[in-house]
């Protein structure tokens, strides 16, 4: 499987603060494990339209966290000990529904419209 | 003299990109983007006929006509890598996708146009080694100019023949033309996805590139070897006293031109053939980057 970073112009949240929450919950997620290589800065600047320097500030805060691990000539690769904790992927899940929840009430709308909303995103 | 070599070194590299430039400023439709890549090939191989005929006119002995070909070759794979680099549409508004693999130029190279090139480069390596290892001083002493060869009492010399006086300017261009070549390799692989509604058809949009560059390589070798093999070759059949090896080297190089020629005509077809752009975004008008 070929797994897809999306940036979005609209989203107020900085480039490279999509870029370290996307990368940030693929390792969570348990999708991208430990000694995977992440492409280097140049390619993922270029595709994604951003300054290198960008993608630069999210690997360098992930390495930060321990999450990443970066070699001169090697690369960057997910840190060793960057296992996906138990239970991670359903908590990122229930703290992806949490948000949104959270968001939509703020906004105004009902348990009830929420759950028609979510219902109609996972047509059967 | 120098300031033509100049021109050469700096001014054939500096015009085709002002020119690839000039092209890719003007909006881009992306159904139209071939016309302007073919404009761009069309600018290398003018710009490369008239620095090889300036060279022409200007290298002594035959050294012009000999790298003519080696020149265009240079020019074309600069055409087709400016081509295939700068002359792109803009990529659309809205979101931004990138793959999390690693793109490698080992990647996206075609199997037989690659093994084509590589035989190509072998034999013109073999013919231009040979050459420079046989031949010899000529009558005013310049170092690898003509091939000589002794029969008792008599002896007999061919000149112009590929010796270090004409494969040492030769083999420094060939080896520009090759990190040329790389460098435009490595720009493609580089180059941002978003051309193409997927990743499959960005993939088959790259491996157009690659195979086109490579075959601008090809081509560049297959026409040098092509010039090198039919004055070796000539120059060996034509001695009125042989050593044993020299009629069938002779005879083989003679017979390796027309299978450079043929190798030539098939990696210009696969350069001025277009590349097939993914329908969906075929009526889709995108600006210039």
């Amino acid at each position: 499987m070929t797994l897809v970073l999306t940036l979005q112009p609209d989203d107020p949240t900085p480039p490279y603060q999509q870029v370290r929450r996307q990368l940030a919950d693929l390792i969570t997620a348990g999708l991208l494990g430990p000694g995977d290589r992440l492409p280097p800065l140049r390619q993922l600047a270029g595709d994604l339209g951003v300054a290198v320097g960008t993608v630069g500030r999210a690997y360098r805060e992930l390495e930060q966290e321990g999450l990443l691990t970066s070699r001169r000539g090697g690369g960057t690769r997910v840190a060793a000990h960057a296992r996906a904790p138990e239970g991670g992927r359903r908590q990122l899940l229930e703290g992806m529904a949490a948000e949104f929840v959270a968001r939509a009430r703020t906004l105004g709308f009902t348990d009830e419209e929420i759950i028609v909303a979510l219902g109609r995103q996972l047509p059967s | 003299m120098s300031l033509i070599v100049l021109f050469v070194l700096v001014g054939t590299p500096l015009l085709l990109t002002l020119i690839a430039l000039s092209l890719a400023r003007r909006r881009i439709v992306t159904g139209d983007e071939w016309k302007r890549v073919r404009l761009m090939l069309a600018a290398a191989v003018v710009t490369g006929g008239v620095v090889a005929w300036l060279l022409q006119g200007t290298l002594d002995l035959g050294r012009g006509a000999m790298l003519a070909p080696a020149i265009l070759g240079v020019s074309l794979v600069a055409g087709v890598g400016l081509g295939e680099t700068v002359v792109r549409p803009r990529r659309p508004a809205g979101p931004r996708t990138a793959s999390l693999e690693t793109r490698q130029v080992t990647e996206y190279l075609p199997r037989g146009v690659t093994t084509v090139v590589v035989a190509t480069a072998a034999l013109h390596l073999a013919a231009l080694t040979l050459t420079t290892a046989t031949a010899s001083a000529d009558d005013m002493g310049r170092a690898g100019r003509q091939v000589a060869a002794q029969c008792g009492g008599t002896g007999s010399v061919a000149s112009p023949y590929p010796g270090s006086f004409y494969s040492g300017p030769l083999t420094a261009l060939l080896v520009v033309m090759g990190l040329a070549t790389l460098a435009a390799l490595m720009a493609v692989v580089r180059r941002p996805r978003g051309f193409a509604p997927d990743e499959v058809g960005d993939d088959v949009l790259r491996r157009a590139s690659t195979t086109r560059v490579l075959a601008a390589a090809g081509a560049a070798l297959a026409a040098s070897h092509a010039g090198i093999a039919f004055f070796a070759g000539t120059a060996l059949l034509r001695m009125d006293c042989q050593r044993p090896w020299m009629a069938p080297v002779g005879w083989a190089l003679l017979a390796s031109v027309p299978v450079a020629l043929l190798v030539l005509g098939w990696l210009l077809g696969l350069i001025v053939t277009p590349g097939a752009l993914p329908a969906e975004r075929a009526q889709q008008p995108v600006e210039t980057r």
